[in-house]
């Protein structure tokens, strides 16, 4: 007879994937938004190729199934990349997800700001960081910062798909007490706590910013 | 390293493609539907004049998007059966995608009905119709056509949102496409085949949603 996990270990299993999700989310949010704002900018003032290039990147990154895209990474990058441990490969797949989905809220941010007052700034000798740090940003980041934070909570959420590819993180570790000991309603009534707690304060924050920031 | 493509595994499968894309349509239509009107009812609430529906609305929509829908598909799943009901792997699927998706439908409908003018109603009831009427043929039609753009989003969504259920083994579309690529390993090939039909139905939902609000715009101009 195996003995039953008691509810500290329960919590303690919970906790060790929660830690996991936690850094992969971080990871995720990083170098998503970073690549976001490259491409974003790219895609806002690189002109028609660029655009079309990735505008057709984000049509796949919307179209189809989050799963099937961190799927074909995990298949396709150990064939023409490096190898990397399962918990690289999901931060590689869904940074990239990531990357993406902010690259159009940065390019929307940005598209909304007059061209004339960029003419205006220079007309009126600003330098071009000068432009960017004073004209540029303010505005954009009024119209980016809610949505930003909203897409934030999804792609946290979002790491939950991991689990399915053996990502020991906050699922994975909830399945594995659940097959182990068919706890599945204290064990996923403490997962969707968990979540809740990790992503209500991000959501409120991305409500309050939208209500504050509006343009009026 | 030459691959050749090869497309006869693709054919041979072609049968049990076609059930799972079958199932995950199916998993696709009830989900959406049902999470449209329980939206559509939510937003009521949540626009309602006694605070303490408006809380319940509200606590509901916190309570459901702060995390992943896979969350409710295990706790339905696995769950329920201590509470003595054994709801099958498809029905806690599609409960789950429901209730996770209604959330976000709710405020999309709050947010269209906050915006049809007030004088909308004001004048229907004072042409003498009752509040269904009101409701109906006045506030719904008008709400609808401003929700449409934020429902298609997420109607896409659910599509892609059907091969979540593959956790829970429903023999789906990803679930059949994830299976035949361990059996016969044409990858490449059914990659592909999958990766088209999700753009297509993702496109096509999308594509219905600006057709209906074409509709419906043209609609309230000819009332005009």
């Amino acid at each position: 007879m195996m003995e039953a996990t008691s509810n500290l270990d329960i919590v303690l299993t919970l906790l060790h994937g929660l830690a996991v999700t936690l850094q992969l989310a971080a990871v995720v949010l990083v170098f998503g938004t970073a690549g976001g704002v490259v491409l974003g900018v790219a895609s806002a003032y690189g002109g028609a190729p660029v655009r079309l290039f990735v505008g057709a990147l984000l049509y796949l990154a919307r179209g189809l199934p989050l799963l099937i895209q961190v799927f074909a990474i995990f298949y396709l990058l150990p064939l023409f990349g490096p190898t990397l441990d399962r918990f690289s490969t999901a931060a590689v797949a869904l940074g990239a997800f990531a990357a993406m989905t902010i690259s159009e809220i940065v390019r929307g941010g940005l598209v909304a700001i007059p061209k004339g007052q960029i003419e205006a700034a220079y007309s009126l000798g600003l330098k071009r960081l000068m432009t960017i740090r004073l004209i540029i940003l303010p505005q954009a980041l009024r119209v980016l910062l809610a949505p930003l934070i909203g897409q934030f909570v999804f792609l946290v959420k979002a790491t939950s798909i991991i689990s399915l590819l053996g990502v020991p993180e906050l699922m994975f570790s909830a399945r594995e007490i659940i097959e182990r000991d068919l706890e599945g309603f204290k064990v996923m009534t403490l997962v969707w706590l968990i979540y809740t707690a990790v992503c209500m304060p991000l959501s409120m924050l991305g409500r309050h910013l939208e209500r504050r920031l509006a343009i009026r | 390293m030459a691959y050749r493509l090869d497309w006869l595994p693709v054919l041979q499968a072609s049968q049990a493609l076609l059930s799972g894309l079958a199932i995950s349509l199916e998993i696709f239509l009830i989900s959406s539907i049902g999470a449209t009107l329980l939206g559509l009812g939510g937003a009521s609430l949540m626009l309602s004049r006694h605070a303490s529906l408006r809380f319940v609305a509200t606590g509901y929509v916190e309570l459901m998007r702060n995390s992943p829908s896979l969350v409710k598909m295990y706790f339905i799943y696995f769950g329920f059966p201590v509470l003595g009901l054994f709801p099958t792997a498809f029905w806690s699927g599609v409960i789950a995608l429901v209730l996770h998706n209604a959330a976000y439908m709710m405020d999309i409908f709050r947010a269209a009905f906050a915006s049809v003018a007030r004088g909308q109603r004001e004048a229907a009831i004072s042409l003498g119709l009752d509040p269904f009427l009101t409701y109906r043929k006045v506030l719904l039609p008008q709400a609808l056509r401003r929700a449409l753009p934020g429902l298609g989003n997420y109607w896409a969504e659910m599509v892609k949102d059907t091969s979540l259920t593959s956790a829970l083994s429903v023999r789906e579309f990803y679930f059949v496409f994830t299976s035949q690529i361990a059996l016969n390993m044409r990858t490449y090939e059914f990659f592909l085949v999958a990766g088209l039909t999700y753009l297509l139905l993702t496109s096509a939902v999308a594509a219905i949603a600006r057709l209906w609000e074409r509709a419906l715009a043209r609609g309230e101009a000819r009332a005009r």
